[in-house]
């Protein structure tokens, strides 16, 4: 089974597109602190749009259009045209902008919508943004959006039955349970590691987690080991195993499935050509592989990964061995090595050893994720994948503190996945002056 | 002036018949099942009814996740597990093979791939397929 001969081979861009600026505020469970709770859309868009115009040296006079992006308006904030909701927040009356959803895929998308609208020569300096409460909904129509709540797991549950189209799919009863494990399911009969796959997860939960605490912008911050001593137990791994961290599949436990967060994140993209004027690191983006599969495909997200890679492949010319730094949504935590396995930044087949030998953490030489990912550092579902780029982009720069890989990125790779069914495989070159 | 036939509502009146339906391309040969309008197999825009494929095979089975357990599914069908069905000159769909149980599902991985046959089930005010080992 494949699809790559259904995807169309990509054209290259009529002009070549670079970041210039990114901005994001960190990931938070904003009801539950009392300096964040009530805080809207509008504003956390508008903190992390302003950050990204800073980061760039330009001002909102100098933006001529501007993208939103959100997983699913209707979901979180009952929006109808929500790039007006956010218009008055960062300077841009009057401006022409454009929203879009594609659930978990947004993130990514989003970039890919910026690039081609300055790749089209129509605009310069474009905005590209995500806001997400995936944490603190508001579903109120007779209160100001400050006043919100918790959104529950029941409804979060809907939301995600929700995104199964509703001819055929959603009676199904299938989507969400293949969604999680029909890839992982493949990958552990075909390189038959029934027996080690328990023990490969625990090691990705663990060190995952270390990620995450290390990341100021993650959610958590403790570590597996830090819970295992609330707990009175020796280890991250005897906590893993245990009651606390039950298994939910035939192999994922509670660890393995995403954290919620409320976030946003943006960035700004012009021409190569232009780039060099507002920054001495500019980041190209070289192309950016797309396939969509709906959710009826049993193991969807193996194949259209590997239809995205593969256009992307074919227009750079540059394969997974070339890329320095990989960051993927992991909402399903084996990602971390099932994505870079598709995508041949680590050989095939031996992906689940790169975790046990730990290759692909911060300090391996294959690192997967240094921010903690998705189950760590959290979800706010359209932004983060937005927040991958973000961290890409940092740690491109080489400001990941603590995080911070040990070898120089000239190449990274953000593979984004979402939306029932959107992926997404980008190629990012670094152009930082020599020194810079 | 453009008629629009109705095909998801074909579909399932035809299974009140007990008739499972699908789309056959004009062009290739592949079915559409469940049916769509145009072939997802070479982009071709014309499809015609057919009955679905004798041959259907399961690819795979899964346990129901505990995130997606379905009470009122369960309560209506009794044990099921998570298929990948694949009806012959069609591609591989989602659905549920019944009268699994979870201690089941191992020996039933076992003999894969394995010949399936459709079953209709009475759901919420419509009828549905799923499937059981042939
Ligand atoms: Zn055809």
């Amino acid at each position: 089974m494949s699809y790559v001969k259904n995807v169309n081979p990509l054209k290259p861009y009529s002009r070549g597109v670079s970041i210039i600026g990114v901005g994001a505020t960190p990931f938070m469970l904003t009801m539950d602190n009392k300096e964040t709770r009530g805080l809207t859309h509008g504003e956390l868009f508008g903190y992390a749009a302003i950050e990204a115009m800073r980061d760039a040296g330009i001002t909102a006079k100098d933006v001529d259009m501007y993208v939103h992006g959100n997983a699913g308006p209707g979901w979180q904030e009952d929006m109808g045209t929500p790039n007006m909701h956010v218009a008055n927040w960062f300077g841009m009356k009057a401006k022409p902008s454009v929203h879009h959803s594609e659930a978990c895929g947004t993130g990514y998308v989003a970039l890919e919508q910026a690039v081609s609208y300055v790749a089209s020569g129509a605009y310069d300096i474009v905005l590209t943004g995500c806001c997400d409460f995936s944490y603190s909904i508001y579903k109120d129509n007779k209160h100001p959006s400050f006043m919100r709540k918790h959104c529950t797991d029941v409804q979060w549950n809907d939301i995600v039955i929700n995104s199964q189209a509703k001819d055929y799919t959603m009676w199904q009863h299938c989507g969400g349970s293949l969604a999680t494990e029909a890839w992982l399911d493949r990958y552990v009969v075909e390189n038959k590691i029934e027996d080690k796959i328990e023990d490969v997860l625990m090691t990705l939960s663990k060190y995952s987690r270390e990620n995450a605490a290390r990341n100021p912008y993650s959610v958590n911050h403790t570590t597996y080991d830090d819970m295992a001593k609330m707990f009175k137990m020796e280890s991250a791994e005897e906590f893993l195993r245990s009651k606390y961290n039950p298994k939910l599949g035939r192999y994922m436990h509670a660890s393995h499935f995403e954290v919620r967060a409320d976030g946003a994140a943006a960035a700004i993209v012009c021409p190569t050509e232009m780039a060099y004027k507002f920054t001495d690191r500019p980041v190209e983006v070289l192309g950016i592989g797309h396939s969509c599969l709906e959710q009826n495909t049993p193991a969807l997200e193996k194949f259209a990964t590997e239809a995205a890679y593969h256009n992307v492949r074919e227009l750079t010319g540059l394969t997974g061995k070339d890329i320095d730094l990989f960051t993927t949504n992991d909402f399903f935590q084996q990602c971390q090595f099932l994505a870079p396995e598709e995508c041949e930044y680590i050989p095939r087949g031996e992906g689940w050893q790169y975790v046990l030998d730990g290759r692909l953490q911060t300090t391996g030489d294959r690192p997967v994720n240094t921010h903690g990912g998705r189950c760590c550092y959290g979800h706010a579902h359209g932004t983060s994948g937005m927040h991958d780029l973000y961290e890409t982009i940092m740690q491109m720069r080489g400001e990941r503190g603590e995080n911070q890989v040990q070898h120089p990125i000239n190449y990274a790779m953000i593979r984004g996945f979402g939306g029932s069914q959107n992926v997404l495989c980008t190629i990012l070159k670094n152009n930082a002056k020599e020194g810079k | 002036m453009l008629k629009c036939e109705r095909i998801v509502k074909t579909f399932y009146d035809a299974l009140e018949e007990g008739k499972i339906l699908a789309r056959r391309c004009s062009e290739c040969g592949h079915i559409e099942y469940p049916p769509y309008l145009a072939c997802n197999a070479c982009g071709n825009l014309d499809t015609e009814w057919v009955e679905l494929p004798e041959k259907v095979m399961c690819n795979q089975v899964l346990p129901v996740s505990a995130m997606f357990m379905d009470p009122d599914f369960k309560a209506n069908v009794g044990d099921y597990a998570i298929a990948a069905i694949q009806p012959e000159n069609a591609f591989e769909v989602g659905s549920v093979l019944l009268h699994v149980s979870p201690e089941e599902v191992d020996e039933i991985r076992a003999k894969l791939p394995a010949p399936v046959k459709p079953v209709i089930v009475q759901e919420d005010g419509y009828k549905n397929v799923h499937w059981e080992l042939a």
